[in-house]
């Protein structure tokens, strides 16, 4: 008997243990726009008739064999502190093989195809909490030459810059390139390191950050003044929604940036890491129970869950 | 009467000779400028220091490159922000502080004298009683950091997860 309550207890303590970690978050470096365009890693889109330049992420990586070593340089540095990156080549190699499948898919009803950017594609594959952004650029004045790194984590979420370190190179006239960009990275990532950390310790005491935008079909006959009678009192749908958030965000932060009729925009929205089940949730995660509340009696109103990127929702009211 | 006289003096005399033989253990009074990042995860630094004895600005200058790397960062350095982010670590710690900064003790292995110890001319100053040096010294960051994390001092950026 005694065996078996103390097996329990061990069991339940190793229980707690696994769920009370977090999900580390996810790391992957990319060339940024900039050293793509001063290097020549450039193609054009056509996004819906638009055409739009995009980096070109593998042609960087098979031509440019110091962008790869810098990479494998950051990606040993950040194991060494706990957090292997994700790997951009092996990415690109699922987005390749993703892309054959999405050519064969078509929409049900227009028959047209999905339109998607690399760069979106290569989001959608590698889930990347946060993006760091890398570049350099190197000068030369008369025997010597510098290289300014240049490096940039963006919370994948909000598009938010958490962190960044550009400082200026020391001049040299003997160092080979790839020497000077190794030094230039090992003079950054410490500082780059110090401010993630504080980015860290915020995500844990507030939640992450959000952006859910609340619109309407003009085909629906309400709108966000419609009173409704809900948990024992009557009050306009805009109110009953900002309690939503209000009870629902992290130490009831959140932004109600501007409400009318029409629309209602919400920025700064701090929402839990994890759902109750210990998931990671992302913007559309946390937008559907109130999709379901909005759904279900006494509202009974049809809605779209539109989420853009991982940070962002759109709940349109009236259809579906 | 005389006894009492002479014990006085003796008592007098042998506080301003403890006063003189070594500078007190909290000082601050250094100044370290950052010069370059190294290979292997090391960096140089020029510290000035006061002291008596040429000799004892040697043994100073590499306790004061620490001491600015963990509780003050060195701005235009690696290390702009200190490596204990907690303030009160200092007081927390007290005894792996001392322990870690007496003589012979384990900071030896996180910091050198460079360039054989030579002095620029215009690095060794007089001031007052004192002399001011500039004494080049090599620290090994990546080393010391996780020193510091082992012992639970410093948080691991993966610490959470």
């Amino acid at each position: 008997m005694k065996k078996n309550i103390l097996l329990l207890i061990t069991s339940l303590s190793l229980t707690f243990s696994v769920f009370s970690q977090a999900k580390r978050p996810t790391i992957m470096i990319v060339p940024s726009d900039n050293w793509c365009y001063q290097y020549g890693f450039i193609e054009e889109e056509d996004n819906q008739g638009i055409k739009e330049k995009r980096p070109n992420y593998a042609r960087a990586l098979v031509e440019n064999s110091d962008l790869g070593n810098v990479i494998t340089k950051i990606n040993g540095l950040m194991g060494e502190r706990g957090f292997p990156l994700e790997t951009l080549d092996e990415a690109l190699k699922t987005v390749k093989q993703n892309a054959a499948e999405m050519m064969l898919m078509q929409s049900k009803t227009s028959g047209a195809e999905v339109n998607q950017s690399a760069y979106d594609q290569l989001m959608n594959v590698v889930k990347s909490d946060i993006i760091i952004k890398l570049g350099w650029t190197l000068t030369k004045s008369g025997f010597n030459k510098s290289i300014q790194i240049n490096i940039e984590a963006v919370d994948a979420y909000t598009g938010e810059s958490i962190a960044s370190q550009n400082p200026p190179g020391e001049p040299s006239s003997t160092a080979d390139i790839p020497t000077m960009l190794s030094v230039a990275v090992l003079s950054v990532i410490d500082n780059f390191n110090s401010r993630l950390q504080t980015y860290f310790d915020d995500l844990f005491l507030n939640g992450r950050k959000i952006t859910v935008r609340l619109n309407k079909f003009s085909s629906w006959d309400g709108d966000f003044e419609s009173e409704f009678a809900y948990n024992g009192s009557t009050d306009e749908l805009n109110t009953i929604i900002d309690d939503w958030f209000s009870k629902n965000t992290v130490k009831g932060r959140f932004n109600n940036t501007g409400s009318t009729e029409n629309v209602m925009n919400f920025k700064q929205v701090r929402i839990p890491m994890f759902n109750e089940k210990g998931k990671a949730i992302d913007a559309k995660d946390f937008v559907k129970p109130l999709q379901k509340m909005l759904q279900s009696t006494p509202f009974n109103i049809p809605t779209k869950l539109v989420p853009k990127g991982l940070g962002q929702a759109w709940l349109i009211l009236g259809e579906k | 009467m005389k006894f009492v006289f002479v014990l006085l003096l003796s008592f007098c005399l042998l506080q301003v000779a403890n006063a003189q033989k070594g500078r007190d253990p909290g000082t601050y009074n250094y100044e370290v400028q950052f010069l370059k990042t190294g290979l292997e995860g090391t960096e140089l630094f020029k510290v000035f220091t006061y002291c008596k004895k040429e000799n004892d600005c040697f043994e100073y200058a590499k306790i004061d490159a620490l001491k600015a790397i963990l509780f003050k960062g060195i701005p235009g350095s690696g290390l702009q922000r200190p490596l204990v982010s907690d303030p009160g670590a200092e007081d927390k710690f007290r005894d792996y502080f001392k322990s870690f900064f007496s003589e012979g003790g384990k900071y030896l292995n996180f910091v050198a004298i460079s360039n054989d110890g030579s002095i620029e001319d215009d690095d060794r100053l007089k001031v007052g009683k004192q002399l001011k040096i500039g004494v080049v010294v090599s620290v090994q960051k990546a080393n010391l950091r996780r020193e510091l994390e082992a012992v639970g001092i410093v948080k691991k950026l993966s610490d959470g997860f």
